[in-house]
C-alpha cells in the first residue's frame, strides 16, 4: 500500500472516530433530573488532583444524606459524593477506584443501603454510558457483563449502539447538557422539600421485628467486600453509615452491624434510637421523601459525620487551598438559603428569613384575615414593610429590601402588573368576591400557586431570576395561624 | 454470528489484518481459517454435516475426475476406432454415474431428512394414527447446520459439473472445503460454482486499495438496506400480521407493497454485504440481484432475482428434465399427433417447469405455504411461456402500443404484483391468513385508515414512517441510476476528497443512527439465513 493511502486511511479514520465520539457523547441518554448521574460525572473528571479527603459513596439516600459543601463550608473538610440513585455496589467500587485515580483521599463513608436491593441493570448503564474509556471502564463492564456474550460487552463499551434509536427525541439538553444547571454541588445536593407525614416509628427500627428470610443480595455483598478490601490495601478509612429512611428495619440493621463487625468497619446507622436522637432528627420536618432527607436532616446528618471524623482523623483545612472556589461556594450558600426557606413551616420563622435577604416579595391578599394573626406576626410583617391591618378588602403588594415598594388597597377588584428587579414580569389579582375559584399569582404569565383564602407570597430571587417559594398564610379551622 | 452484528465486523477486521499479513501464498488457508472459525462460532455440531458433505463430494469428485482422467490416457495411448472410444466412454461414463447417483442420494438425502422431516413428522403421526398403530415420531431432534442449502447446492453443482466434464476435479480437499464453506457466501449464498469461485480462490489474493474500499463501501450500503430500510418497514409488516384481526384491507395494502420492498432490501443488503467482504480479500463473487423490479415478465424476474438459485435449478433441473428422454418422447408423439403448437409448447413445458418451481418453493421453505409459493409460481411461468405470443398478438389486436415506456412501466407493475402475490403466500406463515389478507384488501378497505394515523400503530411511528419512505427514495434513484449504467461508487470516487468522504462518513452514520439493531430492538434475521 502506497504511503498516500495508509495517510489517507489514518486521517479518515480519525475523522470517523471524532465524529463518532461526538455523535455517542449526543445520543447516549441523559439523566439530568433526580440524582442526576450526567452531572456527578461532569463534576467527577473536572475536580482538580489532589483536591479531595473524603469520598461519599453509595446510593441516592448519599446524594441528599450528605452535602460535601456544607462540610467544607463549615469544617474544612473536602469531600465528593459519587453516589447516584440506588447505585450497585460494583459500581460505587469502580468510582472509588477511579476517584483514587487522581485523588489521595484518606477516608470513604458508604451508605450500605444497596446491601439488601437488587442490582437494576439500567443502574449500570447510568454509570458505564457517562464513563470516558479507561481500563477501570473496561473491568467494570466485563465484570457486569460476565457470562454474557461478546456483543454485549461491545454494546456496552459503544453506547450508541444502545441509544443511536433516539435521534427522533433529541433535544436541547443533548447538545448542552454541560450548560444546564444542575443542583449538585460535589456530588450532593439538597432537597428542598418537606414529607411531614412521616413518624417516629417509620424510621427508627429499634425493637423492629426481625424477617428471618430477609437476606442480602450476594452479588451486592461480594462487591462491598471488594470495596472494603481496596480500602485496606490502599489505606483509606472505610465508615459505613445507614442513613436514615423510612424503608430501612431491623433485620438490615442487625446484618449490616454485623457485617461491619466481621471486617472491623465502623458503622453508624442513623435509623437507631440513639443516633437519631444524637443529631436531633425532626423527624416530620426533616424528610423529603420517606427515604431521603431534606436540607435540615442533611446538615444535621452532616454536622454529625463531620465532627464524628474531626474526632478520629486529622484533614487539612481545605478552605485554605488553592483549589477553593469562592464563587461555587456562594452558588451552594445561595442554594442553601433558598431551600431552607422553602423547608420552612413555621410561620414566624418564615418571615424572619425574609428579613433582610435578597428575596422579592409579591403578595395578594382579599378580605380581612387580621383577625387570626398573632401579635408577633403582624410585627414580622411590619418589618418587611406591610401593615396588614391595611388587608381588608382587596390588597396587592410588592416588597424588596424590606420595604414595600407597593401597595393597593381597594374595594372592587385589583390586577396589578409589576416586575421584578431582574424585569421579569407578575401578576396579582385579588376579588374578595372570588377568593378560591382561579389562581391569583402569576410569575412571567405563568400560575404560581393554587388561589387560598389568606396572604398568599411569591417569594422571588433576581440574582438567579427564580421563584423560589410560592407561601400561603392562612387560619386553618381551628383559628391556628398555618404556613404552606 | 450473523452479518448485522458488531462481533462480525470485528472478525471481518481481524481477518483482514491476518489476511494481508501473510504472505501471499497462504492467504487462502487463512481464509479457509477463518471460514471455518465463522462455522464453528455458529456451532461446532454442525461441523459433521458439512465435512460429510465436503468430503464425500470432493471424494467423489476425485473419483470421477480420474476415472475420466484414466480413459482419457486409455484412449490417447491405445489405438481404438471411434466405435470402441465411444464404448470407453460410455463405461467411464457408466461408472460416474453410479458415483454421482450414489453422493446425489447421500447429499440430497441429509438435506431433505433435515428439512423436511418436522414437515412430515405431523402428517405421519396422523397417518397411522388413522391406521391405528401406535406409533409417534418425534423430529425434536433434529439440528439445521448454518447454509446447509448454500453448500450442499455448491458442492452438488460442482459434482454435476465434473460428471458432466465441465470443470476439471479438485485434488486439495482444503481447497475444496474452502469453496464450499467459505464465509462470505455460506450465510446467504449467492450460490457458487467450482468453476468460478473455486478458481478465483485459486488467484493470488494480492492487497489492491482501491478494491479494498469498494468492498468496504459495499458493505455500508449493504447495511443501509438491511438495517436502515428492510429491518425498519418489517416492524410494521409484522406488526400488521401479527394484529391482523383489527388491521384494516388498507393497512394489509400497504404491508404488502412494502413487504417487496422489504425482502428486496433485506436479501439484496446481505448480498451486497457478502460481496463487500468478500472484495475486501481480492474475491469478487456472484452477483444475485440485476435489478429486479425493472422486469417486464416473471421470467425475466426470475433472471434478475436470486440470480444464482435460479442459474442452479436452470442448469441442474430444468435443462435435465426438459432434455430428458420423458419429455423428448411427449414431444415426438405431440409432433405425431399433429397437436397444435400452443398444446405441443404446453405439455413439453409443463413438467420441467412444475418440476423446478416446486423444488423452488420447497427449498426456500417446507411448509404448505411453499408448497403452494412453488405452484403459483409455476403457474405463472408457465402460462408465461405458452401463452406469452398469444398476449402479445391480443395486445396487437387490441391496438395497444407495446413499445411505448408507459406500456414497460405497466410491465414493470404487473410483474412486481406477480412478485407480491407470492410473498403473500407466504410472509403472513399461514395459507389462512394470506386469504384473509387478501379478502379484507377487498372488501374492508377502509381507505381513511390510512390518513387517521392508524398507519402509526403497528410499532412504526411517523418519524420512523417518514424516514423508512427516504430511505426507499434513496434506494430507488440509486437504483434507477445504476439501471441506467451510472456506476455510483465509480462516480462518488472521481470526485474531490472532501465531497467523497462527507459522502462515505454521511453513509455510515446514517446506518449507525438509522438503523435498526443493537438492545433496543430484537433486529430481525436476515429472511434468506434460514436456508
Amino acid at each position: 500500500m502506497k504511503k498516500k493511502n495508509i495517510l489517507k486511511a489514518i486521517a479518515f479514520i480519525c475523522i470517523f472516530v471524532l465524529i463518532f465520539n461526538y455523535i455517542s457523547n449526543v445520543f447516549r441518554a441523559k439523566w439530568l433530573v433526580g440524582c442526576s448521574e450526567t452531572y456527578m460525572m461532569e463534576e467527577f473528571y473536572e475536580l482538580e488532583d489532589n483536591s479531595i479527603d473524603v469520598c461519599i459513596l453509595g446510593s441516592s439516600q448519599m446524594v441528599y444524606g450528605m452535602s460535601a459543601l456544607r462540610m467544607l463550608d463549615k469544617y474544612g473538610i473536602s469531600a465528593f459524593g459519587t453516589a447516584t440513585g440506588s447505585q450497585p455496589m460494583l459500581c460505587t467500587y469502580f468510582y472509588l477506584k477511579e476517584l483514587d485515580k487522581t485523588q489521595d483521599f484518606s477516608t470513604a463513608i458508604l451508605d450500605i443501603s444497596m446491601l439488601y436491593e437488587q442490582e437494576e441493570d439500567s443502574r449500570f448503564r447510568k454509570t458505564i454510558d457517562n464513563v470516558p474509556f479507561s481500563k477501570n471502564k473496561l473491568d467494570l463492564i466485563w465484570e457486569y457483563t460476565k457470562g454474557s456474550d461478546l456483543q454485549e460487552k461491545w454494546e456496552n463499551i459503544f453506547s450508541i449502539f444502545q441509544y443511536h434509536s433516539r435521534w427522533d427525541e433529541l433535544e436541547q439538553g443533548d447538545f448542552d447538557y454541560e450548560n444546564m444547571e444542575s443542583s449538585l454541588f460535589k456530588g450532593t445536593a439538597l432537597r428542598g422539600e418537606v414529607r411531614n407525614d412521616i413518624i417516629y416509628e417509620d424510621i427508627v427500627t429499634d425493637g423492629g421485628e426481625i424477617d428471618s428470610e430477609l437476606t442480602m443480595n450476594e452479588n451486592q455483598k461480594k462487591y462491598f467486600v471488594w470495596i472494603v478490601d481496596y480500602c485496606k490495601e490502599n489505606d483509606i478509612h472505610l465508615v459505613l453509615i445507614k442513613t436514615p429512611k423510612r424503608s430501612w428495619n431491623r433485620t438490615k440493621q442487625l446484618g449490616a452491624a454485623e457485617l461491619a463487625e466481621e471486617y472491623g468497619l465502623d458503622y453508624l446507622d442513623f435509623n437507631s434510637k440513639e443516633l437519631v436522637e444524637a443529631i436531633d432528627l425532626d423527624i416530620p420536618k426533616d424528610f423529603a421523601d420517606p427515604d431521603h432527607l431534606n436540607i435540615r436532616g442533611t446538615s444535621k446528618l452532616t454536622d454529625y459525620l463531620c465532627e464524628y471524623l474531626l474526632e478520629r482523623y486529622e484533614y487539612r483545612d481545605s478552605r485554605k487551598e488553592a483549589y477553593y472556589d469562592e464563587a461555587e461556594m456562594n452558588r451552594f450558600r445561595a442554594d442553601f438559603e433558598n431551600k431552607w426557606l422553602r423547608t420552612e413551616t413555621d410561620a414566624v420563622a418564615f418571615l424572619k428569613l425574609l428579613q433582610g435577604s435578597d428575596y422579592e416579595i409579591a403578595l395578594q391578599a382579599s378580605g380581612d384575615i387580621s383577625a387570626g394573626l398573632s401579635d408577633e406576626i403582624k410585627t414580622e410583617f411590619a418589618n418587611i414593610g406591610i401593615d396588614v391591618s391595611e388587608i381588608k378588602d382587596n390588597y396587592v403588594a410588592y416588597i424588596k429590601d424590606d420595604k414595600c415598594e407597593y401597595k393597593e388597597t381597594a374595594t372592587e377588584p385589583i390586577e396589578y402588573i409589576g416586575k421584578f428587579s431582574d424585569g421579569k414580569s407578575f401578576k396579582l389579582l385579588s376579588d374578595v368576591t372570588d377568593i378560591e375559584s382561579e389562581t391569583k399569582t402569576y410569575v412571567a404569565g405563568n400560575k404560581t400557586a393554587y388561589a387560598m383564602r389568606g396572604i398568599n407570597m411569591i417569594i422571588y430571587r433576581a440574582d438567579s431570576n427564580k421563584t423560589i417559594r410560592c407561601a400561603t398564610l392562612y387560619v386553618d379551622e381551628t383559628g391556628t395561624m398555618r404556613l404552606r | 454470528m450473523t452479518f448485522v452484528e458488531l462481533n462480525f465486523l470485528i472478525f471481518i477486521a481481524i481477518t483482514a489484518l491476518v489476511f494481508y499479513i501473510c504472505p501471499v501464498k497462504f492467504r487462502w488457508l487463512v481464509l479457509l481459517a477463518s471460514s471455518l472459525v465463522f462455522y464453528g462460532i455458529a456451532g461446532v455440531k454442525y461441523f459433521p454435516f458439512i465435512f460429510v458433505t465436503s468430503f464425500s463430494v470432493f471424494l467423489a469428485g476425485r473419483g470421477m475426475g480420474r476415472i475420466y482422467e484414466n480413459m482419457d490416457k486409455t484412449i490417447a495411448e491405445g489405438e481404438y476406432d471411434r466405435k470402441e472410444k465411444k464404448a470407453l466412454k460410455d463405461a467411464a461414463k457408466k461408472k460416474c454415474k453410479k458415483i454421482l447417483v450414489l453422493l446425489l442420494i447421500l447429499n440430497v438425502g441429509i438435506l431433505a431428512v433435515i428439512k423436511f422431516t418436522r414437515f412430515a413428522v405431523g402428517p405421519l403421526n396422523s397417518l397411522f394414527g388413522l391406521l391405528g398403530a401406535d406409533t409417534h415420531f418425534n423430529a425434536a431432534w433434529i439440528i439445521v447446520p448454518l447454509g446447509i442449502s448454500y453448500y450442499t447446492f455448491s458442492s452438488l453443482s460442482y459434482l454435476l459439473d465434473v460428471y458432466w466434464k465441465r470443470v476439471d476435479y479438485e485434488k486439495n480437499y482444503a481447497r475444496f472445503l474452502l469453496y464450499a464453506i467459505y464465509f462470505p457466501h455460506i450465510l446467504q449464498g449467492p450460490i457458487e460454482r467450482y468453476g468460478k469461485l473455486g478458481q478465483r480462490l485459486k488467484q493470488e489474493l494480492r492487497f489492491d486499495y482501491d478494491r479494498f474500499c469498494k468492498g468496504m463501501q459495499l458493505i455500508v450500503w449493504g447495511f443501509f438496506k438491511k438495517l436502515v430500510i428492510a429491518d425498519r418497514i418489517d416492524i410494521f409488516i409484522s406488526g400488521v400480521y401479527d394484529d391482523f384481526r383489527h388491521t384494516s384491507g388498507a393497512m394489509f395494502l400497504v404491508a404488502m407493497i412494502l413487504d417487496v420492498v422489504y425482502i428486496y432490501a433485506d436479501f439484496s443488503g446481505c448480498m451486497d454485504i457478502a460481496r463487500g467482504v468478500s472484495q475486501m480479500f481480492g474475491v469478487e463473487l456472484d452477483l444475485n440481484f440485476d435489478h429486479p423490479f425493472s422486469a417486464k415478465s416473471v421470467t425475466e424476474f426470475w433472471r434478475r432475482w436470486h440470480m444464482t438459485l435460479g442459474g442452479w435449478f436452470k442448469d441442474y433441473v430444468y435443462y435435465p428434465i426438459s432434455t430428458s428422454d420423458l419429455v423428448k418422447n411427449i414431444g415426438k408423439a405431440c409432433k405425431k399427433k399433429e397437436l397444435p403448437d400452443w398444446l405441443t409448447r404446453s405439455l413439453v413445458t409443463v413438467i420441467p417447469v412444475t418440476v423446478t418451481w416446486v423444488l423452488t418453493g420447497l427449498w426456500h421453505g417446507t411448509g404448505k405455504t411453499y408448497l403452494a409459493w412453488g405452484i403459483y409460481y409455476a403457474f405463472m411461468i408457465f402460462m408465461s411461456v405458452t401463452f406469452g405470443d398469444s398476449f402479445k398478438a391480443l395486445g396487437r389486436k387490441l391496438n395497444i402500443k407495446m413499445d411505448t415506456w408507459s406500456f414497460g412501466v405497466f410491465q414493470m407493475i404487473r410483474t412486481t404484483c406477480i412478485f407480491a402475490g407470492g410473498r403473500l403466500l407466504t410472509r403472513p406463515g399461514t395459507l389462512w391468513l394470506s386469504k384473509y389478507a387478501l379478502k379484507t384488501t377487498f372488501t374492508d378497505f377502509k381507505v381513511w385508515t390510512l390518513f387517521d394515523g392508524t398507519l402509526y400503530k403497528y410499532g412504526l411511528n411517523e418519524a420512523g414512517f417518514r424516514l423508512a419512505i427516504i430511505a426507499i427514495l434513496i434506494f430507488g434513484i440509486i437504483s434507477i441510476l445504476q439501471l441506467r449504467g451510472v456506476s455510483i461508487r465509480d462516480s462518488i470516487g472521481r470526485q474531490n476528497i472532501v465531497f467523497r468522504w462527507a459522502v462515505y462518513l454521511l453513509a455510515i452514520f446514517a446506518v449507525i443512527i438509522y438503523g435498526i439493531y443493537g438492545p433496543g430492538y430484537d433486529a430481525a434475521s436476515f429472511v434468506y439465513m434460514a436456508y
